[in-house]
């Protein structure tokens, strides 16, 4: 397996008001193509601020994040959007879907920006959305859907593209056990079928449960790092 | 459907009082402007036409010295024909000679200054107001007709009336003072009163025997199917009869021209005045709705939305909100035309009106030129100032806005 990911002695300061909180402290970490991983920690422990580094939403204070061997720190906002756009979906703890949008509108959103052709937009958002179960459902709009629906509506749409990397914020931390369970498994099939790399960032026992490899965060830094 | 503009109409839907009551307030401004820009022209231009056809018509030619001194010794011998002739190339509704010369005008108990015109009633239809006839009596048979016709408050100031004789007393050609009786065999209604006051009409011939004219007139007054030909009809004119005073209506009416000009001005200043305002409105909410959707912009440039497709994206729905409500407003401004198709009565305050040359029914007119002003410097002046909410959008911060925190 080769390496995605690398990162440097990673570090992420915030400035708030008077004070500074070292939300990310000296992290180093090397993540190959197609693991199933879990980020897992308490709450500030910089689960989610390791997660936006890597999915170039966010810089660092210092460090580096080279993906696919490329250095993030020296692409320009908007080839980091390119890359987004072109290798890295995600998956957010809630508010992931354009509420104008249907369910098929939204899986096609990314690949509209891609500048894939309507006819192939339509017919792998369906496929995908078959999928994951949502068959009958691609006209409805996310707020005639379940919260399980409307997760499910978000990983078709993250995994539609064949992205290289998908990111996962919490993506079950509104979600009851069963559908959470549900949720991470067909992620688990994603990952086996496409061999799509994920990262999740969770408390979630269910997706520990699954994940191949945990890397537990304390205060910033890795405390423990767990290959099944 | 590009994916933006799919996004921005159904973003404006989202909420739609919010959109209704903005788009309610583009329409209304709009429409103001319209109606208001439509009035005044209506009176400006309703103003020219009463000029035009107050003997003006669109183009005079006098003799030299005329316009200053309008005696009868400053007369000159030029055909209708001639003049028809050479300007064979623009079409030529009517031609009409003239002799015209102030006069006093004495009934048996009043005496009023007035313009003596002698006219040849047929050439005088399709040219000015005396060829559509008298409100009371007989129109003057032909420019041999030994009667005259007055106007009805001029037939008030006089104390007279129709049937009874007046004098009409002036200078003739050569300057001597001359005299004669005439009948009146009619009385005419004008849209203004001071036109009824001041002008009377016999017969051209009577008038040139009167005024010892032999075949000399003092003016011809034209008009053209095209009013837009003018300065072609003057130039050619001008190459034909050097030696004469040939003017347009708006160098004679120059109080008309004067009044469109602050006319065109104060339009310009008011539709800035309104679209300003009304931008305000799509402004407010519009960053209403950026702020509104923070997150769910933050997803989306997550998700590789660039932020200039995000400002494209939120431009685009102002200018959605923008050309409803000009639409609206622009329909609403033309149903003002079936409206007030009969004109707006302003008899109330016809006294004050007629001070400034306006009749007492104003008809709005409809001039291109200011809706298209209107619609482009609402659409240019609105889109400028909601880049501020659309740039506003773009900057959002992926990281803060999904996290709720705002920039």
């Amino acid at each position: 397996m080769s390496v995605l990911i690398k990162c440097e002695s990673l570090s992420k300061i915030y400035d708030q008001e008077e004070t500074k909180v070292t939300a990310l402290n000296n992290v180093s970490l090397t993540i190959n193509e197609g693991e199933f991983v879990s980020l897992v920690g308490p709450s500030g422990s910089g689960k989610s601020t390791l997660l936006n580094l890597i999915g170039a939403l966010d810089t660092p204070t210092s460090g580096k994040v080279t993906v696919d061997g490329v250095n993030l720190a020296v692409l320009s906002k908007s080839q980091l959007s390119d890359l987004r756009l072109n290798n890295i979906s995600f998956v957010f703890q809630a508010y992931n879907l354009i509420p104008v949008l249907s369910a098929r509108e939204n899986v096609e959103f990314v690949m509209e920006l891609q500048g894939v052709s309507p006819k192939e937009r339509k017919e792998r958002s369906i496929a995908i959305l078959e999928e994951v179960g949502l068959k009958g459902l691609e006209s409805r709009r996310p707020s005639q859907l379940s919260g399980g629906q409307q997760q499910r509506v978000a990983v078709a749409r993250a995994v539609v593209t064949k992205p290289r990397l998908l990111l996962a914020d919490e993506p079950t931390a509104n979600l009851d056990s069963n559908t959470a369970r549900n949720l991470v498994s067909l992620m688990r099939e994603m990952n086996e079928k496409l061999g799509i790399t994920f990262i999740f960032s969770t408390h979630d026992p269910i997706v520990m449960e699954f994940a191949r490899r945990i890397i537990k965060l304390r205060d910033g830094a890795i405390s423990e790092d767990i290959k099944s | 459907m590009p994916i933006i503009l799919k996004l921005a109409f159904r973003n404006i839907w989202r909420n739609p009082k919010r959109s209704l009551i903005t788009i309610g307030a583009i329409s209304i401004g709009v429409w103001s402007a319209v109606t208001l820009s439509s009035i005044a022209r209506g009176l400006s231009y309703g103003m020219a036409d009463d000029a035009i056809n107050n003997l003006v018509g669109h183009v005079q030619i006098h003799a030299p010295k005329y316009l200053d001194d309008p005696a009868a010794e400053f007369n000159f011998n030029i055909s209708s024909s001639i003049v028809r002739d050479r300007l064979s190339s623009l079409k030529v509704r009517a031609v009409a000679e003239r002799v015209r010369v102030p006069a006093v005008l004495l009934s048996e108990r009043e005496s009023v200054g007035v313009n003596l015109v002698g006219i040849d009633p047929q050439t005088e239809k399709s040219l000015s107001f005396i060829g559509d006839g008298v409100s009371e009596g007989l129109e003057l048979m032909d420019q041999k007709d030994p009667g005259i016709i007055i106007g009805k408050r001029l037939k008030e100031i006089l104390k007279t009336k129709l049937g009874n004789r007046v004098v009409l007393v002036t200078q003739d050609s050569n300057n001597s003072i001359v005299d004669r009786g005439f009948r009146i065999v009619g009385v005419f209604d004008a849209k203004l009163e001071s036109t009824e006051k001041a002008f009377v009409f016999v017969g051209r011939e009577v008038a040139q025997s009167f005024l010892n004219l032999e075949d000399g007139i003092s003016e011809i007054s034209l008009k053209l199917e095209d009013a837009e030909m003018v300065d072609a009809a003057i130039a050619t004119l001008k190459m034909e009869f050097p030696e004469m005073e040939i003017d347009s209506w708006y160098v004679l009416e120059p109080l008309v021209i004067a009044l469109r000009k602050v006319q065109d001005g104060f339009l310009i200043i008011w539709f800035f005045i309104v679209i300003v305002s009304v931008s305000f409105g799509v402004v407010n909410t519009q960053l209403m709705s950026t702020f509104e959707r923070m997150r769910e912009f933050g997803v989306m440039m997550a998700l590789g939305l660039k932020p200039k497709r995000l400002l494209s994206m939120v431009t685009v729905e102002s200018l959605m909100l923008l050309v409803i409500g000009l639409s609206m407003g622009n329909l609403m401004g033309a149903m003002n035309f079936f409206i007030l198709s009969d004109g707006i009565d302003l008899s109330t305050f016809a006294a004050a009106s007629e001070q400034l040359g306006f009749g007492k029914i104003v008809i709005p007119r409809f001039i291109a030129r200011d809706w298209i002003q209107c619609s482009v410097l609402l659409v240019v002046i609105g889109l400028i100032s909601t880049l501020y909410p659309a740039w506003k959008g773009s900057r959002y911060d992926p990281v803060t806005s999904i996290s709720g925190r705002g920039v």
